[in-house]
């Protein structure tokens, strides 16, 4: 799914699961008018929209526009073949979950390996049977849907985040901001694309598991008391396994389960210390602190990005957080290239 | 060793005649077996299907 850069999350497939009134829509890429007439006779009667276009180029415009549940390829098409709008398919992420079959009459075993190559998730040789044409569909579609409601799942969780963050008009913005403070820190830090996306995630997703904590006490005003503390730390825990069923979110769960772990062992839930905390945790946890400080909140007024800075460098000293991820971001304020988003104090 | 335009050339023919056999196929299915037109189509697609299967042999040769 594509992530929201800063703005607010795509939902609308995740508020409401729309009516299918048909079994799939099937794009047919093929210059023989006869294979598409024929391939639409198969599938019509079974409940599937056939729609067709003529030549590779077409086919990928097609595509981007409707965004079909199966592609069924000829290879040998004029200009742009079927194993070239294969890659270019599979090679586009807006592109790449909608499942594509090679059907083609070209007979020797390297084509079948060459369509492989090109990403194809299925083959077709024609002259085909049209039961076996119409399991092979039904079972990709299927396939197809699947993926549609794990996306759903995923834009659903991530729009639960921005929710919990509404409940506190205290922290609004906050999810946006560590987002864009961690990822900068990654990239200061020359952290993967894999680390990249995990940390943007994690920055929507870390206190996910406030969902599970009473208004009473995530919006109380002033000192919590030792059991609505426990109570409170508890998020870490409640989103850890709000996220577990997910596997797109499965590089995102230590982020929210030890971002409020410590170096020295002092943070929750599991008082982690040292290099058992992961790094991605500890990025957010840096950040969640600066973010927490240079912002208001109910119970105290909001420091300075310089208090808040040295702040961070006397728990660094403190043995609270590495100094050289402290230090990483504390460079990214002091030359202005900390991403400036939202409610939080300017310098 | 046969050229591009020769295989292109047994490759269309192969893709014509595969229609031929999709449709019989198609039809087949919604024709009772005792009625005459099933015997009469099946006639129809073997003999396609015989030549996709001489195509092979061209193919080789």
């Amino acid at each position: 799914m594509q992530w929201p850069s800063l703005g607010l999350p795509r939902i609308a497939s995740a508020t409401h699961t729309p009516v299918r009134e048909h079994a799939g829509r099937v794009l047919v890429v093929d210059d023989v008018d006869g294979n598409v007439r024929l391939v639409a006779s198969v599938l019509e009667p079974h409940g599937y929209v056939v729609s067709s276009v003529s030549d590779g180029e077409s086919a990928l415009g097609e595509i981007h526009r409707t965004q079909p549940d199966l592609i069924l390829l000829d290879v040998m098409m004029p200009g742009l073949d079927g194993f070239e709008a294969c890659r270019q398919l599979k090679a586009d992420p807006e592109t790449r979950l909608i499942p594509v079959v090679l059907v083609t009459a070209l007979r020797e075993p390297h084509n079948r390996i060459h369509g492989l190559e090109a990403g194809a998730d299925d083959f077709i040789s024609k002259p085909f049977n049209a039961h076996e044409l119409r399991a092979r569909v039904q079972s990709l579609v299927r396939l197809k849907r699947y993926t549609d409601d794990l996306e759903s799942a995923d834009s659903m969780i991530l729009s639960l985040a921005l929710t919990i963050e509404a409940r506190d008009l205290s922290t609004d913005g906050h999810c946006q901001r560590l987002a864009a403070y961690a990822c900068a820190v990654g990239a200061r830090l020359g952290l993967s694309e894999c680390d990249h996306i995990a940390l943007r995630r994690g920055g929507f997703l870390h206190d996910i598991g406030k969902i599970g904590i009473p208004d009473d006490i995530l919006l109380k005003r002033g000192p919590l008391s030792p059991d609505e503390y426990k109570l409170m730390q508890s998020h870490t825990l409640i989103g850890d396994r709000l996220c577990g069923e997910l596997r797109s979110l499965r590089a995102v769960r230590p982020i929210v389960r030890s971002h409020h772990e410590r170096l020295d062992g002092s943070g929750y839930p599991d008082a982690l210390e040292g290099d058992a905390i992961p790094l991605l945790a500890q990025i957010i946890g840096i950040v969640d602190v600066y973010d927490a400080m240079t912002t208001d909140r109910p119970y105290r007024r909001s420091t300075t990005p310089w208090a808040a800075c040295e702040e961070l460098l006397r728990e660094a000293k403190r043995g609270r957080h590495r100094r050289d991820l402290v230090d990483a971001f504390v460079s990214l304020v002091t030359t202005g290239e900390l991403p400036a988003i939202g409610a939080q104090r300017q310098l | 060793m046969k050229t591009v335009q020769e295989s292109r050339r047994l490759h269309d023919v192969r893709n014509q005649l595969s229609i031929i056999v999709g449709f019989c196929d198609l039809l087949l299915g919604e024709i009772p077996e005792h009625d005459r037109k099933h015997a009469d189509l099946l006639e129809v697609s073997k003999a396609a299907q015989t030549a996709i299967a001489l195509l092979e042999d061209v193919r080789v040769s």
